[in-house]
C-alpha cells in the first residue's frame, strides 16, 4: 500500500540555521500519527514544509505525498492533491469573505480532481450542514476571514475547512493551543468524524490535551529537528509525568 | 522573485475595449484662437453670454502656465496641434433612437452599454456623448414627467440660459487651473441635470464618452444642480480606443447641493493606459467639485480609476452649508508604466461638517501611484469631522506608492483622524489560500478585492460588477 | 533656566564662540574652531558621562556641531538651546555620524521663556552605518519661533531610529518641525512621534516625509502625529508623507488632532475635580507617552519644569 506520506531523511535550513535535521516519517493510509516536543524543536517549520511554504529550503531528503516527490510542487497543487494544513496561527484577511474563500477553495480542489464545481446554492447547502456539526453561527459565512476571530473561532474555521475540502493528509498544527473545554471537544468531534481508513491525520503539539479526545495511533517526539524516539498512544501521558528529558534519555 | 510573472498575469489582462469606430467626423482643423472658440459656439448655437465666457477663460488661459507640481512626469501637449471640435456627420437633433447612425449604436453594444436592453430592463436614462456632440438622448420624458432636466449641456445653454448663467463656473470658475480654464474656452459637450425641490430622481442617471478622432481632445463640461430636498445618483464610466497619439482629457465637472440635498457621483474609468511601453495613452486631467451650499446636504465621490497613462484629479467636496458631508471614496489601480496622482480636498466650512475619505492604490508593473489629500477645517466649522484612511497596496518591486495628505486645522472643536499604510501583499495570506488550493493568482485577485471591498460596497450594483470585474473577481455577487 | 544635568564632557558656545573643555581622557577628543566643535568618540567604548553641548545666546548666534561615534560606541548626547534676548536669532546645526553598531541616545533641549520675539532653529542630521541605534527627543519650548529640522538616513542595512518630537506654544508662539527619514538599506526601522498641546494663538505645523528607496526591502516605517488644540485660535497643521520605492515594507502613518476629550473631563470634574485641575491632568497624560521614550532621567525634570510655566 503506498504510504500517505514518505519522509526520508529531511534537511531544512531557515535563513542558513538548520531547523530539522533528518528527519524521517511514513505514515499510512488510516493512520493517526502524533508529533510532541518542546517549544523550537522544528515541529511548525515541519508543518509548513510539508505544505510547502515557499520561505524554507530543504538541503537534501524527500517528501513523497501519495508516492509523488512534492519537492518541486507548489502548495496549491499539494492542496489540490488532498493535502491540508490546519495553521496554529491563522491569518486574518481583511474584506475577503468566509463564504466567498471558501467556495473558491472548496471548487479549486474538485476542479483538480475533475469533479463538477458546486454552484453558489449547492455550495451553501453543503456548508451550512457542516457548519451545524461545528457549532459554528451562520452569520460567520459573511465575515472577513479570521477578522476579529477568536482563538476558538480561528481553530473551528480551519476544521471546517478541512471537513469541506475532505483531504487526504490532514495535518493540524497545535490546534488545542488557546481552546477551552467546548471548543476543543467541538474540534476534536470535528477531527474524529474526519478519519476513517483511507485518511491519515498527522497531530502537532506540545501539550497532550487534544491527545485525550483525538487518539493517536503512533505517537512520535521531536527534539533539534528530528524524531528521536516514537512510541504509542499511552506515550503522551508517560511524557506529562516524566518529561522531555526523560524522553531524551530513552532515546540515547 | 517568482511571483512577478503570475502579478504581471493578474494585472495585464488585455485591454478588451481597444478598437475604433471608422465613422466620418467633421472635425476642425486642430490649434488654438479666437476663431476655435467662436467657432465651437456657432456650432453649438449659443447664446452670447456663453461666448463671451468662453472668450474670457481664453484670454485668461493665454496668460496662466502648466501647473507641475503634480507627481507625474510626460512629454509637452502641443495645444495647437489637437483639434478642438469633432462632431459625426449627422441630422442635428434627434428624437428616438432610430435616428442614431446605426454604426455608432453597434459601437455601444460593444462597450457595454445596449441602450435597447437599457430602455427596456434598467430603466437608466443613457446621454450618450460620441466626440464632440450628444448623439442620443432617452427617456426625456420620463424624467420631465418627474421635474429632472438631464440633457446635453449645449442643449442646456440653449434651453435654459437662466440656469447656465447662475451656476456655471461658480464652482470651478475659469482662473480655478491651467485645465480647467482651458475647459471653460473650448468645452463642447457634457451633461447638465437639474433636480428640482424636493424629488427624488427616479433613475441613476448614466453618461457615457468615447475619445476617437485622433488628436482630438475631448473637454466635457458636467453641471448637476440638485435643488432643496431633492436626490440624485450619477455614473460616469469611459472606455477608449487604442491609439499611438496621447489624447488630453480635461473635463470638468461642477456639483451643487442645495438644502438637505444629496448627490452621489460615480465613476468607473477605464480609459486606454498606454502600452507596455508606456506609449499613447489618455491623459486624465480632471477637475471635480462639489459644493454642499445647503444645510445638511451631501455630496459622495466614488471612483475606481484603472486606465489612463495618466491621472490628474481631486474630486472635492466644499463643505459650506451646516451639517454638510462629503464623502469621497477610491480605489485607484495602476500598472506597466501608468501615473497616477489622485485624491480629494475636503474643506470644512460650516459648523458639524462631516467628511470620510477612503482611498485604496495598487500600484503594479512599473508604475507610480500616488495619492494627494487636504483636509482643511477653517475657524467657522466648529465640530467638525474627518477621517481619512488611505491605504497603498504595491505589487511588485518595480512599483512605488506614495501619500502626501495635508491636514489643517483652525478650528479647536474639529477632529480629524487620519491613517495611511503602506505594503505589499502579505505572504501568510498567500499561503494561506494556496494551501486551500487557490491559485496564487486568484489567491491575489481575492485578496485585492477584499482590499478594495470598502470602495465597492459604495458603488451603484451595476457599476461595482462592472469594477469587480476590472479587477478580475466576481465570485460575491453570485452568492449575494 | 538650569540643566540638572552635569558632566565633564561640557561643551559652552557663547556668543560664537566657545572652549572645549580640557578633559584628560582618551574617550573624548574635541576641536574648536570658529563655527563650533567637532566632537569624537572612538570605537568599541561607553562614555560614563553624558555629553552635554550648551549654545547659550545673548544674541544673535550660530553654532554648527560635528560629533562622529566610533563604531559599538554607546553615548548620551544632550544639546540644549537657551536663548535670553529678545529678538535674538538662535541656530544649531549638528551632525551627527554613527558607525556600525553604535547607540546614541539624544536629546535637544530649546528654551527661551516664551513668546518673546527669539527664533530658535535647530537642524540635526543623523547618518547611521549598519545595526546603529538612535533615540532622539526633541524638546521644543523655543520662544516665539522654533524651528526643528531633523534629517536621519539610515545608510546601513537593520539600522534603527525613533524620533520624538513634543511641543507646548502658547500665546503666538509657532512649531515648525520637519521629520526627514530615509531609509537607504535593508531591514531599517524608523518610529517617530509628535505631539503638540496647542494654546491661545499659537500654532503648529508638522512636516513628516518617509522615504524608502528601492532596493530597501523589509522596511518597517512608522509616523504618528498627534495635536491637541486648546483654544479658539489654535492651529495645527500637518503633512505626513510616504515616498515608497520598495514593495517589501510596511509603512504607516497616522495623524490624529482634536480637543480634550469632553467626556473625560466631565468624568474628573463630577469626582470633584475642578476643571484646571482635571485639564492639566489630561494634557499631562496626552505629553506622557513622548516624554516615556526619553531615557534621560534629568531631561524629565527639565520638560516637566518648563511645561509648569505655560
Amino acid at each position: 500500500m503506498t504510504p500517505l506520506l514518505e519522509v526520508k531523511d529531511l534537511v531544512v535550513t531557515v535563513e542558513d540555521k538548520l531547523i530539522i535535521n533528518g528527519l524521517n516519517l511514513t505514515i499510512k493510509p488510516g493512520e493517526s500519527h502524533a508529533i510532541m516536543g518542546p517549544n523550537g524543536s522544528g515541529k511548525t517549520t515541519l508543518s509548513n514544509v510539508l505544505a510547502r511554504h515557499p520561505d524554507y529550503t530543504v538541503k537534501s531528503g524527500s517528501i513523497r505525498f501519495n508516492g509523488q516527490d512534492i519537492l518541486e510542487s507548489e502548495p496549491e497543487e499539494c492542496a489540490q492533491q488532498g493535502l491540508f494544513l490546519s495553521f496554529q496561527y491563522p491569518v486574518a484577511i481583511p474584506g475577503v469573505s468566509n463564504v466567498t474563500f471558501l467556495k473558491a477553495a472548496v471548487n479549486g480542489v474538485r476542479k483538480a480532481q475533475s469533479k463538477q464545481p458546486y454552484d453558489a446554492v449547492e455550495f451553501l447547502q453543503v456548508v451550512k450542514k457542516k457548519m451545524a456539526e461545528l457549532q459554528i453561527d451562520e452569520d460567520f459565512l459573511y465575515r472577513s476571514i479570521n477578522e476579529g476571530f477568536s482563538g476558538g473561532e480561528k481553530k473551528r474555521n480551519e476544521i471546517l475547512q478541512m471537513l469541506l475540502l475532505e483531504p487526504k493528509l490532514a495535518i493540524l498544527d497545535e490546534t488545542d493551543s488557546g481552546l477551552d473545554v467546548d471548543a476543543l471537544r467541538s474540534v476534536a468531534d470535528g477531527v474524529n468524524s474526519f478519519r476513517n481508513s483511507e485518511r491519515g491525520i498527522l497531530l502537532i503539539t506540545h501539550y497532550q490535551r487534544l491527545l485525550d479526545y483525538v487518539t493517536p495511533d503512533i505517537v512520535h517526539v521531536m527534539m533539534d529537528g528530528k524524531l528521536i524516539f516514537t512510541g504509542g498512544k499511552e506515550l503522551p501521558h508517560q511524557i506529562e509525568e516524566k518529561g522531555y528529558s526523560w524522553v531524551k534519555e530513552q532515546a540515547e | 522573485m517568482s511571483k512577478q510573472p503570475e502579478i504581471d498575469d493578474f494585472v495585464g489582462n488585455s485591454y478588451s475595449a481597444g478598437f475604433s469606430t471608422d465613422i466620418e467626423s467633421d472635425s476642425a482643423p486642430p490649434g488654438l484662437n479666437e476663431d476655435t472658440i467662436r467657432l465651437i459656439s456657432a456650432k453649438k448655437q449659443e447664446p452670447e453670454f456663453m461666448v463671451e465666457w468662453r472668450l474670457k477663460a481664453y484670454e485668461h488661459w493665454l496668460t496662466i502656465k502648466e501647473p507641475n507640481w503634480a507627481k507625474v512626469q510626460h512629454p509637452p501637449i502641443s495645444y495647437q496641434d489637437i483639434s478642438y471640435y469633432s462632431a459625426p456627420k449627422q441630422k442635428p437633433k434627434l428624437n428616438s433612437l432610430d435616428e442614431v447612425d446605426p454604426e455608432i449604436l453597434r459601437t455601444y453594444e460593444k462597450l457595454g452599454i445596449p441602450l435597447h436592453e437599457q430602455k427596456m430592463l434598467a430603466g437608466v436614462a443613457v446621454d450618450a456623448v460620441f466626440d464632440s456632440v450628444s448623439v442620443a438622448t432617452t427617456f426625456k420624458e420620463n424624467l420631465a414627467a418627474a421635474g429632472v432636466i438631464f440633457c446635453p449641456i449645449s442643449e442646456a445653454v440653449q434651453k435654459y440660459p437662466d440656469l447656465v448663467q447662475q451656476y456655471l463656473g461658480s464652482v470651478v470658475p475659469y482662473t480655478d487651473n491651467y485645465f480647467a480654464c482651458l475647459n471653460s474656452a473650448v468645452f463642447t459637450d457634457g451633461s447638465f441635470v437639474f433636480v428640482p425641490k424636493g424629488v427624488r430622481c427616479p433613475m441613476e442617471l448614466s453618461t457615457y464618452f468615447r475619445i476617437n478622432a485622433m488628436n482630438t481632445g475631448q473637454f466635457e463640461r458636467t453641471l448637476i444642480i440638485a435643488e432643496d430636498d431633492s436626490y440624485v445618483s450619477y455614473l460616469e464610466g469611459c472606455s477608449a480606443p487604442m491609439r499611438d497619439e496621447n489624447q488630453l482629457h480635461a473635463a470638468v465637472v461642477e456639483l451643487v447641493a442645495l438644502n438637505n440635498a444629496q448627490i452621489k457621483y460615480s465613476t468607473v474609468q477605464n480609459w486606454y493606459p498606454g502600452d507596455k511601453e508606456g506609449k499613447g495613452g489618455i491623459y486624465n486631467f480632471v477637475t471635480k467639485r462639489g459644493q454642499c451650499r445647503g444645510k445638511n446636504s451631501k455630496i459622495s465621490w466614488t471612483q475606481i480609476e484603472t486606465g489612463s497613462a495618466i491621472t490628474w484629479k481631486y474630486p472635492s467636496c466644499v463643505l459650506m452649508g451646516d451639517n454638510s458631508q462629503g464623502e469621497f471614496y477610491s480605489v485607484a489601480l495602476t500598472n506597466n508604466l501608468q501615473q497616477a496622482d489622485t485624491g480629494t480636498k475636503m474643506i470644512h466650512i460650516g459648523a458639524n461638517t462631516t467628511s470620510t475619505i477612503i482611498a485604496k492604490g495598487i500600484a503594479a508593473g512599473h508604475s507610480s501611484n500616488t495619492f494627494r489629500g487636504l483636509v482643511d477645517t477653517g475657524p467657522r466649522a466648529r465640530n467638525s469631522r474627518n477621517f481619512t484612511q488611505c491605504d497603498s497596496l504595491i505589487l511588485g518591486d518595480k512599483a512605488a506608492a506614495h501619500t502626501f495628505p495635508n491636514i489643517k486645522a483652525k478650528n479647536q472643536s474639529a477632529n480629524i483622524e487620519h491613517e495611511a499604510t503602506t505594503s505589499k501583499i502579505s505572504e501568510d495570506q498567500l499561503f494561506y489560500c494556496r494551501q486551500r488550493g487557490i491559485s496564487e493568482e486568484d489567491a491575489i485577485s481575492l485578496i485585492v478585492n477584499g482590499f478594495c471591498k470598502q470602495v465597492f460596497q459604495e458603488l451603484p450594483m451595476e457599476f461595482a460588477v462592472e469594477a469587480q470585474k476590472l479587477l478580475e473577481v466576481n465570485l460575491e455577487g453570485a452568492i449575494g | 533656566m538650569r540643566l540638572a544635568l552635569e558632566s565633564p564632557y561640557t561643551f559652552v558656545w557663547h556668543d560664537n564662540s566657545g572652549q572645549a573643555m580640557p578633559v584628560n581622557d582618551l574617550q573624548v577628543q574635541s576641536k574648536v574652531d570658529s563655527n563650533g566643535f567637532t566632537l569624537d568618540i572612538p570605537a568599541n567604548s561607553k562614555l560614563n558621562y553624558p555629553l552635554i553641548i550648551i549654545n547659550s545666546a545673548a544674541a544673535s548666534n550660530k553654532l554648527q556641531t560635528i560629533v562622529n561615534v566610533g563604531a559599538n560606541t554607546e553615548i548620551t548626547l544632550v544639546e540644549y538651546m537657551q536663548s535670553d534676548d529678545s529678538g535674538a536669532q538662535n541656530e544649531m546645526h549638528s551632525i551627527i555620524n554613527c558607525a556600525a553598531g553604535a547607540k546614541v541616545k539624544h536629546c535637544i533641549l530649546q528654551y527661551a521663556g516664551s513668546d518673546n520675539g527669539i527664533t530658535q532653529q535647530a537642524t540635526t542630521v543623523f547618518k547611521q552605518q549598519e545595526n546603529s541605534e538612535v533615540a532622539t527627543n526633541i524638546f521644543a519650548f523655543g520662544g516665539s519661533t522654533s524651528k526643528v529640522d531633523l534629517h536621519v538616513a539610515l545608510q546601513g542595512a537593520s539600522a534603527h531610529c525613533q524620533a520624538a518630537h513634543l511641543a507646548c506654544p502658547i500665546g503666538k508662539e509657532k512649531q515648525e518641525v520637519s521629520f526627514n527619514i530615509e531609509h537607504l538599506h535593508p531591514e531599517c526601522t524608523s518610529n517617530s512621534i509628535a505631539r503638540s498641546v496647542v494654546k491661545d494663538n499659537a500654532a503648529s505645523n508638522f512636516i513628516g516625509k518617509i522615504t524608502v528607496h528601492p532596493n530597501a526591502c523589509k522596511t518597517f516605517a512608522d509616523l504618528q502625529i498627534k495635536n491637541l488644540l486648546c483654544s479658539a485660535k489654535a492651529q495645527a497643521n500637518n503633512k505626513p508623507e510616504l515616498e515608497i520605492y520598495n514593495d517589501d515594507v510596511k509603512c504607516s502613518h497616522g495623524s490624529s488632532t482634536g480637543q480634550l476629550d469632553q467626556n473625560a473631563l466631565f468624568y474628573m470634574r463630577s469626582r470633584g475635580i475642578d476643571l484646571d485641575t482635571a485639564t492639566e491632568m489630561l494634557i499631562t497624560g496626552f505629553i506622557q507617552p513622548v516624554l516615556n521614550t526619553c531615557e534621560i532621567p534629568e531631561m524629565h525634570e527639565f520638560v516637566n519644569s518648563a511645561l509648569a510655566e505655560r
